[in-house]
C-alpha cells in the first residue's frame, strides 16, 4: 500500500521563479565562459578548452532552467492538517516528511525580492531539532498558513 | 550566604593561565617571524632599529603580562555572587555592571567539577544549568568557590524547590546523601582498562600532531630536515617505519592514559528524578541529567568492543550546554550489551531495551556497498596510476569498503514497541537508538530511484539535543517504512475522524 501523497501543490508562479533563478545562475556562468573565451583568444590557448566548458555550461543551463525546476515543482506537495504537517519533495531522492503540530516551535514566512515580485513567500517551520520549509506559496495563503500553524501549535500543547 | 561573596582568589591565576593559553600561539609565531629570522640575518642589522626588534618580544611579553594580570585582578574584584530572595545573584563587569539573577526554579542543575588546581584548596568549579536558555553556553559559571559553599547553595536550591512542591522540612547535610539514591552502575577496574585501551582517541591525537606540524610548516625548515632525513631514509625504510610505529604506539599509550584518568571511578547514580554521573581521577566531574529531559538513549558498539560483547550507553538530553566534550551524556562507558536493560530498566522504565529488530531485506544488501565500492574503486584506480606501484596498496580500500557495507547491512534494523521506535544503524560504529514517539521532532522517509524500483526506503528522524540528535535506518522494506510512518502519525481525535481533510 502506498502512502497517499499530500494534497496541495505549491504555486504555479513558484515554477516561474525557479526558472528565472536558473536563468540568472546560467547567465553568470555564461559570463564566465565569455571571459574565459577572451582569455583563450588573447593567450592563444587551444580552443577546445573553452568549447568543452561551453558544452558543460549548456547542459547545466538546460538542467537549471527547464528540467530541475519542472521535476521539483511536480514533486513538491504539502498538506497542513490540525494534527500534523506533511511534506513531499526531492528530485532524485523523494522525501516524505511528517511533522506533528505539537512539535512545531515557530513558523516564519520569508520573502526574497524575486518571490516578492511574484507575490510568493516561503514558509519556514521549526521544531526543537529540525527545520522544514515550503517554498513559493502564495503570499495570502502563506499568511493564513502561518497563522493557522502557530494557532494549532499552541492548541496542541504537549510537553517536550 | 546572603552577603555578596567573591570567588576564591585562585580565580585570578586561572584567568591568567587561560589568557596565556590564548596568546601562546600568536606569540610563538611572532618569535619565529621576527626574532629568529632577525638573529640569522646579521648583515642587515642597522643600529638601534634592530635593538628594538631584539627587545620587542620582552616588551611585548611584559605589556601582555601586565594587561593580563590587571584584567584578571579587576575581573576577580568585580565578580560577586550571593543568594537572595530565592535567587542566585551574580554581578560582574567593570564599566558596565552586569547583573544576572537566576531564580531557583529555573535552575536545572548545578554541576561541579574540580581540577588538579582546585583540589588542594577544597574548591570546585560550579556550572549553573538552566532549563531552556542558550544552548551554546551555560547560564553562569563560578570558576572557583569552596566546596562547602557550593554544597550549601545546592542544598538551598533543592530545599527551595522541595518546599515549593511538597513543603518538606527535610534538611540534608550533603546533597550526595539525598532522599532517594541508588547506584546504577560503577565502572570496574577491568572494564576501565578495557575501555581505555580501546578508546578511539589515538587517531585523534595523531591527526592533532600532524595538524600541529602542518601549522608550523612555514616556520620550521622542514625541507632542510627532510633533506638530511633523506640520507637516513635511504639507509633504510625500516628505521622510518619504526619511527612511525613508535609514534603510533606512543599516541595510543597517551590516549589510554587520558581515558584512564578521565573515566576513572565512573559512577552512575539515580538521585530522585535525576541521573548523576561522577567521574575523573585528577579532575573530578559531576553531571546531572534530569530524567524528564532525556530525549533518546543511544547504545554505541565500536568495532573494537563489539566482538567482546561490550557497548557504551549515552543519552541525548535537552538543555545543558554544548561543550567540546562529547562524553556529556554518557551513562555507561563500557558495559556488557545484554545486561544494559537490567541496569537501566528502573531509571528509564518507559524504555524497553530487549527488543527484536526487523532487519533490512536481503535484496537491499548490495545497496549498502554499491556506492562505496564505486567511490573507492575510482580512488584506488587513480592512486594506482598516479603512485605506481605503491598506489596499488590502495586496493585494500575497496575491500574495506565492501566489508564495511556488509556490516552496515547486518546492522540495519528497526523495531516498534508501543510508543518506542528503535533504529539500529552503523556509520563505523554500530548505533542503536531508542526513541519515544513524543520526543521525536519529525520523521522523514525517502526513496531514490533505485530504491523505488526495489521497493525499499530510508527512514530518518531527529530528537532535540545538544549535538546531533539524528537517527535512522537505510534501505528497509518500503512497507516497513510505511508502518513506521503510520505509527508516527498522530492518532486523530474521535470527533475529527469524520473530517480529516485539509485545513486550508
Amino acid at each position: 500500500m502506498e502512502i497517499r501523497p499530500p494534497a496541495r501543490r505549491i504555486s504555479a508562479r513558484g515554477l516561474k521563479v525557479w526558472c528565472i533563478t536558473g536563468i540568472i545562475h546560467s547567465v553568470l556562468l555564461w559570463l564566465l565562459i565569455i571571459g574565459g573565451g577572451v582569455i583563450v583568444y588573447i593567450f592563444d590557448w587551444p580552443i577546445w578548452y573553452i568549447v568543452a566548458a561551453a558544452i558543460l555550461v549548456l547542459i547545466i543551463t538546460v538542467l537549471n532552467v527547464w528540467i530541475v525546476p519542472n521535476i521539483r515543482w511536480r514533486r513538491w506537495r504539502y498538506e497542513v492538517r490540525e494534527e500534523e504537517i506533511e511534506l513531499q519533495h526531492g528530485i532524485w531522492i523523494t522525501t516524505r516528511t511528517l511533522v506533528p503540530m505539537v512539535r512545531v516551535q515557530h513558523v516564519d514566512t520569508v520573502q526574497g525580492p524575486l518571490l516578492r515580485k511574484f507575490k510568493l513567500a516561503t514558509i519556514e517551520i521549526s521544531t526543537a531539532a529540525t527545520r522544514h520549509e515550503i517554498p513559493a506559496v502564495d503570499v495570502n495563503e502563506a499568511e493564513q498558513l502561518r497563522h493557522a500553524i502557530s494557532r494549532l501549535a499552541r492548541v496542541a500543547e504537549d510537553d517536550v | 550566604m546572603f552577603e555578596p561573596k567573591r570567588l576564591h582568589p585562585i580565580t585570578i591565576a586561572f584567568s591568567i593561565i587561560k589568557n596565556i593559553k590564548d596568546v601562546i600561539i600568536p606569540f610563538v609565531i611572532y618569535i619565529f617571524l621576527f626574532v629568529l629570522r632577525d638573529g640569522k640575518d646579521d648583515i642587515i642589522q642597522i643600529g638601534s632599529e634592530s635593538a628594538w626588534l631584539r627587545a620587542s618580544p620582552i616588551i611585548f611579553l611584559g605589556v601582555a603580562l601586565l594587561i593580563m594580570v590587571t584584567s584578571a585582578l579587576v575581573k576577580w574584584l568585580r565578580y560577586t555572587y550571593r543568594v537572595e530572595d530565592m535567587e542566585l545573584r551574580i554581578e560582574h563587569g567593570l564599566f558596565i555592571k552586569k547583573k544576572r539573577y537566576i531564580p531557583f526554579e529555573r535552575i536545572q542543575s548545578l554541576d561541579f567539577s574540580e581540577s588538579v588546581l582546585h583540589r588542594p584548596f577544597g574548591l570546585v568549579k560550579v556550572k549553573v544549568e538552566t532549563a531552556g536558555g542558550n544552548l551554546d553556553q551555560s547560564e553562569a559559571e563560578m570558576s572557583a568557590i569552596y566546596k562547602e559553599d557550593a554544597i550549601a547553595i545546592k542544598n538551598l536550591i533543592t530545599e527551595a524547590k522541595a518546599s515549593g512542591k511538597l513543603s518538606e522540612d527535610q534538611q540534608s547535610e550533603d546533597i550526595g546523601i539525598a532522599i532517594n539514591e541508588s547506584i546504577l552502575y560503577k565502572i570496574t577496574n577491568k572494564q576501565l582498562l578495557f575501555f581505555a585501551s580501546t578508546s578511539g582517541r589515538a587517531g585523534v591525537i595523531v591527526s592533532a600532531i600532524i595538524a600541529f606540524f602542518s601549522q608550523f610548516q612555514d616556520f620550521i625548515p622542514f625541507d632542510k630536515i627532510f633533506k638530511e632525513m633523506a640520507h637516513i631514509a635511504r639507509a633504510g625504510y625500516i628505521l622510518l617505519s619504526i619511527i612511525v610505529i613508535a609514534v603510533l604506539l606512543l599516541s595510543w599509550l597517551l590516549s589510554v592514559i587520558i581515558a584512564y584518568l578521565k573515566y576513572n571511578d565512573f559512577t552512575l547514580k539515580q538521585v530522585e528524578d535525576n541521573l548523576v554521573i561522577t567521574r575523573g581521577l585528577l579532575e573530578k566531574r559531576t553531571t546531572t541529567i534530569p530524567l524528564r529531559r532525556i530525549q533518546a538513549v543511544k547504545i554505541t558498539e565500536s568495532p573494537l568492543r563489539q566482538p567482546f560483547g561490550y557497548a557504551s550507553v549515552a543519552v541525548e538530553y535537552a538543555g545543558g550546554s554544548i561543550t567540546d566534550d562529547k562524553s556529556e551524556g554518557l551513562l555507561m562507558p563500557v558495559v556488557k550489551k545484554r545486561v544494559i536493560g537490567t541496569y537501566l530498566e528502573e531509571a528509564l522504565s518507559d524504555y524497553s531495551f530487549n527488543v527484536d529488530l526487523i532487519a533490512a531485506p536481503k535484496r537491499a544488501k548490495h545497496r549498502f556497498y554499491f556506492v562505496k565500492l564505486i567511490q573507492t574503486f575510482i580512488l584506488a584506480a587513480a592512486l594506482s596510476v598516479w603512485l605506481w606501484p605503491y598506489g596499488l596498496l590502495s586496493c585494500i580500500l575497496v575491500g574495506g569498503a565492501w566489508v564495511l557495507g556488509e556490516f552496515q547491512f547486518r546492522s540495519a534494523g528497526w523495531n516498534i514497541t508501543d510508543s518506542q521506535l528503535v533504529c539500529r544503524y552503523r556509520d563505523f560504529q554500530q548505533q542503536t537508538v531508542f526513541m519515544k514517539k513524543d520526543r521525536m521532532q519529525s520523521l522523514d522517509i525517502s526513496e531514490n530511484w533505485f530504491q523505488k524500483r526495489a521497493q525499499l526506503a530510508t527512514v530518518a528522524t531527529a530528537v532535540m539535543s545538544g549535538g546531533v540528535g539524528a537517527a535512522g535506518v537505510r534501505h528497509i522494506e518500503k512497507e516497513d517504512a510505511r508502518v513506521i510512518y503510520e505509527w508516527y502519525r498522530r492518532k486523530k481525535h474521535p470527533r475529527k475522524v469524520n473530517n480529516p481533510g485539509c485545513l486550508i
